[in-house]
């Protein structure tokens, strides 16, 4: 009986080792469990000017903090298997920070769970998703961002999670609770739409995404260009419909990266909520609002460190044109070096300037030095 | 605009005394030997999907046929499973 557990036990070490390079892979039975995250802490150096619309700059006291960058440490779980010529799936994914949360003793940090979702389909005709996972309007402008593994903007105290572009280049994706549907890949075109849980919209109205993108490989050029829309209804005396679209391509060639990304549309933004920066419909009102970035990288041969610098850009805009006229620009440069091939060190500066042109220009830049460690597995 | 400097000369010192290029490239495994089916992983902050594309081409020499491309923003992970051509 030891025996037979002895070699159990072995056979699933051999079974785990043979597939730990790639990830965290399982198999259990019909099933083939994937366990995957990350885990990332940064310190974070922020100082911060502010200058009133008559002029006089005043400077405040710099911060210095230690947590997550933009992604939050993440633990994942999910599994795959196929039953009645369906390929069926789960996943749940829990985010939080590496601080206190509060800046304060006894602190209590929190646990987000953002992935809740299973998935059925055919290679035939497509995937059909049920649950929370990330929104599709915006998702491959925040998954291109180099700053999504490091800390970008928002690089205050006391959260799970800083801004990166997030505000400064394009609105949140954010998690939400949708059914999703994607197409089969047609040699590297497919279009993916999904009905998702209203946000700040008084619950009456679904919000309705897609978008659709093409993937190239040929003759050493390896990118992506994408399409993208969105549109909900916010109901109330006062209602309007959120509209946007999205535009976006990256390439690469032989180490060197390119990003381009623009969005356009009304009631997308939080420039001036009391949420966030670039957090979707939080404004509360049918605001203008646009913006984009751009991204280059390049990988210095033999040493492997990713060099990048990206300038990015929202504007927000009160409906009626007078009550605030944000302008939120950064430049960003940042070094990522492989380590491992599981462990990345990451050093980032970011200048950012948010200028309220409707309240005589008050204007408030911040610098951000950040400098820290992540490993994915 | 001296201390963006000084920061940049100090990581690229630092990575270049901590580079182990051979030791970061991250793999190809088989998941499935009788369709020569593989699966590419280029996660992280430094690699991305030109990394998988490049392994791909280089598991096979007559090309390949793409089945699934899978990003999770979970850990920065993308992974590509192809067959290669006979």
């Amino acid at each position: 009986m030891n025996k037979k557990l002895g070699l159990a036990v072995a056979g699933a070490l051999v079974a785990f080792a043979s597939t730990a390079n790639a990830g965290i892979t399982i198999p259990a039975g019909d099933w083939t469990v994937d366990i995957g995250g990350n885990v990332n802490a940064y310190y974070t150096n922020v100082s911060t000017d502010t200058t009133s619309k008559v002029g006089v700059t005043t400077s405040g006291n710099d911060t210095n903090t230690i947590g997550t960058g933009l992604l939050p440490a993440a633990f994942g779980i999910g599994a795959k298997t196929r039953q009645n010529d369906l390929d069926i799936a789960f996943q749940f994914s829990f985010f939080t920070g590496t601080s206190s949360g509060t800046n304060a003793g006894a602190g209590n940090n929190t646990l987000n769970i953002r992935q809740s979702f299973v998935s059925f389909g055919d290679a035939s005709w497509g995937t059909i998703k049920a649950g929370r996972d990330l929104g599709v309007f915006g998702s491959d402008a925040i998954l291109s961002d180099m700053t999504l593994l490091g800390v970008g903007t928002g690089g205050a105290a006391g959260g799970s999670s800083t801004l990166g572009r997030i505000g400064s280049g394009y609105i949140y994706a954010d998690w939400k609770g949708q059914f999703q549907y994607s197409s089969p890949n047609w040699n590297g075109f497919q279009v993916t739409a999904a009905a998702v849980e209203g946000f700040s919209n008084g619950k009456e109205d679904l919000g309705y995404e897609a978008k659709a993108t093409y993937d190239f490989a040929a003759n050493d050029v390896t990118g992506r260009v994408w399409l993208g829309g969105i549109s909900q209804k916010t109901s109330g005396l006062n209602g309007y419909t959120s509209n946007g679209v999205e535009v976006g391509a990256k390439a690469a060639y032989q180490g060197f990266g390119l990003v381009g990304y623009y969005y356009d549309g009304e009631g997308l933004d939080g420039q001036n909520g009391a949420i966030a920066q670039g957090i979707f419909n939080s404004n509360l009102e049918k605001s203008k609002d646009s913006g984009g970035y751009v991204q280059a990288t390049f990988v210095v041969p033999g040493v492997g460190t990713k060099l990048g610098a990206s300038y990015g850009i929202s504007n927000s805009k009160a409906a009626n044109g007078s009550t605030f006229d944000i302008e939120n620009e950064s430049t960003i440069v940042g070094a990522y070096h492989p380590l491992t091939k599981s462990l990345n060190l990451v050093a980032e500066y970011t200048m950012q300037e948010v200028k309220n042109k409707a309240l005589g220009s008050t204007k408030t830049e911040k610098d951000t030095i950040s400098l820290g460690a992540i490993l994915f597995f | 605009m001296k201390l963006l400097l000084v920061l940049v000369l100090s990581v690229l010192s630092g990575c270049y005394a901590l580079s182990n290029p051979q030791g970061a490239a991250q793999s190809v495994k088989m998941i499935d030997l009788k369709t020569q089916t593989y699966k590419a992983t280029c996660n992280g902050a430094v690699e991305d999907w030109p990394n998988c594309y490049d392994r791909a081409k280089q598991t096979c020499p007559n090309g390949y046929n793409l089945k699934e491309r899978n990003q999770s923003p979970v850990g920065g992970k993308r992974e590509l499973v192809f067959q290669c051509n006979k």
